[in-house]
């Protein structure tokens, strides 16, 4: 089994990387869950706005003679905007009308779904199927070795902004006021009204988090696999989703965790049952964490610290 | 709120036109050389640059006179879906013959024509099985449609071809490669070799240029899985060791997975049984962490998009196979390359994949109607299809055996290395591994 022995460190190396990206994107889907308790599955495309304006960006910058990693510093601006604003529109749009009237469980996820297709449809025209090449931004290079693992540029640029992100909105959360009241709207939405916390501007912010985390990880994402297009939001939503779940849906350290860990196991089960094999593992385990805890790894969702 | 709402509404819109405004990428110029035991460079003949033949044709150009009576080809296939890159070209060069012939007023074989030839395109979006049976039905409801050109993706044309069989309409594929279509028995031909030749012919090549060990890769969708598969078989019978025959995904963005497979097992050469959207991910992917391995492809990744996307800098060490011969990568002096002129006059694009194959399967059925003169029937062009020997094409002279395969002189698959960044068509696979 040299999937556990000798190339566990290089497998450690990338299955982190990969899962700092989907923890960025369970982010956004363990966050609404949190105040709303609605699996917002147009997130994936919120994500694939990140990867689409991110690559734009990108595009426009390296036109310009503007260096590589300036480019894909400054395109986390756009990527994230870009995404927020989707996801706040997309709130607005599609759920706050339901909300309003107090629609049923059932109504929030069809139009979730149908929000998605949308979004994803709407690109499709707009940009064509064919996919889109990322221009090299960082040229690919070691930057140590940690024993008979080399830790490469994308990996530390990928795991470096996804845990400065993640500090920062967990920091957000447990710190501002604002943090507060996303806290008290999770614990317990019709008290935290009355108490004078203003729920619709609290959903709108937690769109706009999610919807900011997503651009990022959009850009990541296109940064280190070098492609996007109208469907990419689809594989990566799945995953993220599953580590929402994984982690304990609504925590917000719980999506780190959970992503961290589908990183790991994806790589992993991939090098030792061969990719085709992946899925299969992957789901199997989550399936098993689930039966022995069904709330997943940390279980309190946003309305606690932890 | 409101005002917050408002400022980042106008940050945003901003950020998108500015976005908005960027154009195409300029390639960059990173260049990786490490030594490998097998590289497309070992190709024969891919430094001189292989010799072509040189033949050309011309359009002797007098107006078609204007009462003659109308015969009509259909065509059908994903014009507008996911596929549509791949088979705008087989309209466009279907379009361009049909029109040459009216113009000229002849066959490309010189039979005068007595009627006007119109083309009847219908889409089958998505390439979809489901939806293909109405345009089949459509067509042999037209009585004047004496052939058609389609399908262009083998589960569509597997699921037509029963009704046209019994209308005794031919069809002519120029890009279905399923070894299984042909085993129907219907008046069906295809213009190209299925994947089960493709396969061995890759094998052969990969061969001889010294690979000992391999990887061979699926997108797990019935193209990819099935030329992969027929890779591997042939690999393995030629005694190259296939040590990693693994899948992933055509969903899936990230093979950072496989590429530690890859990394950790060395293998010195990866073939790659997918289309070029994933083919040039996976290769971008692996040049990025550093592997130089050579990378081959079948005719999936035959088109342009894959050194765009992968990016200049990763597109070295790769050659592709094809049953096609691909006029925009063709040398300027042969048939293909004044195709390529001329598609381009037309359209203003660049004759991609089979497009030489579907321009031959139009002359091929203009040739048939001109022969039937105006008494021209549905089984007078399926005698006469049935009937070619060695008619003159651009991509391959046509002649078709029984069960609607061309003959195994006109089974050619042509190799593609990448040279200078582009696909450049270096012969066909028997010339460079003789």
């Amino acid at each position: 089994m040299h999937c556990i022995t000798t190339d566990l460190p290089f497998r450690l190396a990338d299955g982190i990387s990969s899962g700092a990206i989907i923890a960025l994107i369970a982010l956004g889907y363990t966050l609404v869950y949190g105040v709303l308790q609605l699996i917002n599955f147009a997130h994936s495309e919120i994500f694939m706005f990140g990867a689409l304006f991110g690559l734009l960006f990108i595009k426009f910058g390296v036109d310009h003679g503007i260096p590589g990693p300036i480019v894909l510093i400054l395109a986390f601006i756009p990527a994230m905007l870009a995404s927020g604003i989707a996801a706040v529109l997309l709130e607005r749009i599609a759920y706050r009308p339901l909300r309003r009237r107090g629609a049923p469980r059932l109504a929030y996820l069809i139009c979730a779904i149908g929000a998605s297709l949308f979004l994803q449809q709407a690109v499709r025209v707009w940009r064509g199927s064919n996919p889109e090449g990322f221009p090299q931004t960082v040229k690919p290079a070691p930057v140590f070795t940690l024993g008979s693992v080399v830790v490469e540029r994308r990996q530390l640029i990928v795991v470096v902004v996804a845990i400065v992100m993640m500090i920062g909105l967990d920091q957000f959360v447990s710190r501002t006021r604002t943090g507060r009241g996303i806290r008290a709207v999770a614990q317990d939405a019709e008290t935290a009204g009355l108490m004078g916390v203003n729920i619709d501007r609290v959903v709108s912010v937690t769109f706009l988090l999610g919807g900011l985390m997503g651009g990022a990880a959009g850009l990541l994402f296109g940064y280190s696999f070098g492609q996007t297009s109208f469907a990419i939001g689809f594989a990566p939503g799945i995953q993220a989703f599953t580590a929402a779940v994984l982690g304990g849906i609504g925590n917000i350290r719980g999506a780190l965790l959970g992503g961290l860990a589908l990183g790991l196991v994806q790589n992993i089960s991939g090098g030792c049952f061969g990719t085709q094999w992946q899925d299969v593992a992957t789901f199997a385990i989550l399936v098993l964490v689930l039966m022995f805890r069904p709330t997943g790894i940390l279980s309190r969702s946003v309305g606690g610290t932890t | 709120m409101r005002k917050s709402t408002k400022f980042v509404a106008v940050v945003g819109v901003l950020a998108f036109v500015v976005a908005a405004c960027a154009s195409k990428t300029p390639g960059t110029t990173q260049s990786s050389n490490a030594a490998a035991s097998c590289t497309s460079a070992k190709l024969k003949g891919f430094a001189s640059g292989a010799a072509h033949q040189s033949a050309t044709f011309t359009n002797a150009g007098f107006m078609a006179q204007a009462a003659k009576p109308v015969v009509k080809l259909g065509m059908f296939g994903d014009l507008t879906g996911v596929n549509s890159a791949l088979v705008t070209p087989i309209r466009n060069a279907a379009q361009l013959a049909v029109e040459q012939a009216n113009t000229s007023g002849k066959a490309i074989d010189g039979t005068p024509l007595s009627v006007k030839i119109e083309l009847v395109i219908k889409d089958n979006k998505d390439a979809a099985s489901a939806t293909a049976p109405p345009i089949e039905q459509s067509f042999i409801d037209d009585s004047k449609v004496v052939g058609v050109i389609g399908g262009a993706f083998s589960g569509e044309t597997n699921a037509v071809g029963g009704k046209f069989a019994a209308a005794g309409l031919t069809h002519i594929s120029a890009s279905a490669t399923d070894p299984t279509i042909t085993s129907h028995g219907w008046p069906f031909f295809r213009a190209v070799v299925s994947d089960t030749v493709q396969g061995k012919k890759m094998a052969d090549v990969i061969a001889s240029v010294g690979c000992k060990k391999a990887a061979v890769i699926d997108d797990k969708e019935p193209y990819g899985k099935g030329l992969a598969d027929h890779v591997a078989a042939e690999l393995t019978a030629k005694g190259i060791t296939v040590s990693i025959r693994q899948a992933v995904a055509a969903t899936v963005t990230d093979f950072s997975t496989l590429i530690d497979t890859i990394s950790a097992q060395k293998p010195d050469v990866v073939f790659y049984g997918g289309y070029y959207s994933k083919g040039a991910q996976l290769l971008k992917q692996l040049r990025e962490r550093g592997n130089n391995v050579l990378f081959t492809c079948g005719d999936g990744c035959a088109d342009k998009q894959l050194v765009t996307l992968a990016g200049t800098a990763a597109a070295t060490n790769v050659f592709v196979t094809c049953p096609c011969v691909i006029p925009f990568f063709a040398p300027p002096a042969s048939k293909a390359g004044k195709l390529e002129v001329d598609y381009k006059a037309k359209f203003g694009i660049d004759a991609l994949i089979y497009s030489s194959e579907a321009y031959d399967a139009a002359n091929i059925f203009i040739a048939a109607i001109a022969h039937g003169g105006t008494g021209v029937t549905r089984a007078s062009v399926l005698a006469f299809v049935k009937g070619l020997n060695n008619f003159p094409g651009v991509s391959r002279n046509y002649t078709f055996q029984p069960n609607g395969e061309l003959d195994t002189s006109s089974q050619l698959i042509n190799v593609y290395p990448v040279k200078s960044g582009t696909l450049e068509l270096l012969g066909t696979t028997d010339a460079v591994t003789s």
